[in-house]
């Protein structure tokens, strides 16, 4: 049997072999990985904008596609380039004309944090809501085959301008197949408590949004 | 042992899934998708043959005592490894396995190995035999995934070696069976039926006398 010492001494000396192979492939690999993160949240964005300008294709586009048209369609608004923020803000410019804009927000679902983008369209003149323009959730720890649900594009869809959903008061219902007009969206059967988490994720966004825009004091004449 | 019958073992004579049912819970979880099994066959290969390696040769100082405990240590570090290159470089990848790419740290085949064999045997003997466990492993996941993914789906999907679909069987064919059976096999079930089912072909091929 090893002396006490030795063990210690031993088992330490291991471990610290073991952090240096660590250390030196995380400093290898580090560049690699911090580059896909930020790929991956600019995907985001331009999926929530719903970027579509020449050719640029969300799903199998490459990391240089998704670099390219974040460069040529998207300004980051508010909230400091590389760092990630609730309520940053992103616009879509196309020339000098704003096709939407996209809110970070976070929120709670059922086993964790869940961290999203909220799109809506410019609100249009004279109207008190803005038409969504999309909801992508980047964050989560949801059940796959329930909650993470609401990554497909099935439930993406639902919050396109397609769908003429508008904002504020928009609520997904419990379950799916009943919702109708601007204000009800279906929700995902059995995935309760991260539909709640969404719902939250979209009033967080839009109450701060609308409080930016001016219509929580009362200036939407001057705003609209 | 020679080389070759070294990793002949691991692979075939005494695969880990097969023969020793170890290693399941992965093979079940990551076969819907053929390029995952594979990546995922990849990784653990390398794990395994890497803390084969590192805990041959530390052998003579890693004290009885800790002796697990720091076996746990070194597969901890090679599985991390593995999860910081796959987020490098195959970063779609990452996403759909990254649990399962975690729980290969519990994966029995990893811990046996380093127990059964590495910790007791050298360098290279170590390795070789980690190396014919992972290929056994890495095989049996392949064919598992190649029947759940072209009879479920129709077609190979390539999203991360490559960007390429491969059509085996016509898509009207498999609408055709009226997708019950296509998506049983998708479907978590479908992977405890292949691999029952391979387990016994092999078994049978084998011819009575073996009891394991």
């Amino acid at each position: 049997m090893d002396s006490p010492l030795r063990t210690v001494l031993m088992t330490t000396l291991v471990a610290v072999v073991c952090a240096v192979l660590l250390v030196g492939v995380r400093g290898v690999v580090s560049a690699s990985v911090d580059r896909n993160l930020l790929i991956d949240e600019q995907r985001a964005v331009l999926d929530a904008l719903d970027v579509r300008e020449s050719g640029v294709a969300l799903a199998w586009g490459s990391a240089a596609a998704v670099e390219d048209a974040f460069v040529r369609f998207v300004r980051k608004d508010r909230g400091a380039a590389g760092i990630e923020q609730e309520f940053d803000v992103f616009t879509y410019m196309v020339g000098s004309e704003t096709r939407g804009v996209a809110i970070r927000v976070f929120g709670r679902g059922l086993w964790g944090e869940i961290r999203g983008f909220v799109a809506l369209d410019p609100r249009p003149p004279g109207a008190e809501r803005w038409p969504v323009r999309g909801l992508v959730i980047y964050r989560d720890e949801e059940t796959p085959g329930l909650g993470k649900r609401m990554r497909d594009d099935d439930f993406k869809a639902r919050f396109r301008t397609a769908a003429g959903k508008l904002v504020p008061g928009l609520r997904i219902l419990k379950g799916e197949g009943s919702a109708s007009g601007p204000l009800e969206v279906d929700g995902i059967t059995a995935a309760t408590i991260t539909t709640q988490g969404v719902q939250g994720l979209i009033d967080r966004a839009v109450a701060w949004y609308a409080g930016e825009a001016g219509v929580a004091s009362g200036e939407s004449a001057h705003g609209g | 042992m020679a080389a070759r019958g070294l990793v002949r073992k691991g692979a075939l004579t005494d695969n880990p899934i097969v023969y020793q049912i170890l290693g399941v819970c992965s093979a079940l979880a990551v076969t819907n998708r053929f390029e995952n099994a594979l990546l995922m066959g990849v990784s653990l290969t390398f794990v395994v043959a890497g803390s084969s390696a590192l805990v041959s040769a530390l052998r003579h100082i890693i004290p009885k005592r800790t002796r697990m405990i720091l076996e746990m240590l070194i597969i901890a570090t090679f599985v991390i490894i593995v999860d910081l290159a796959l987020k490098a470089y195959a970063w779609e990848a990452a996403k759909v396995m990254g649990a399962y790419v975690a729980l290969i740290i519990t994966n029995c085949i990893v811990m046996g190995r380093a127990e059964a064999f590495a910790i007791a045997n050298p360098v290279r003997a170590s390795f070789l035999d980690a190396v014919g466990n992972g290929l056994g492993y890495t095989w049996v996941l392949l064919a598992i995934a190649l029947v759940r993914e072209v009879l479920g789906t129709g077609k190979i999907l390539f999203t991360t070696l490559a960007h390429a679909e491969v059509p085996v069987v016509p898509a009207a064919l498999i609408r055709a069976i009226d997708g019950q059976f296509p998506l049983l096999l998708i479907l978590p079930p479908g992977a405890f039926l292949v691999l029952g089912v391979l387990i016994w072909i092999v078994k049978a091929l084998q011819g009575p006398g073996r009891e394991v």
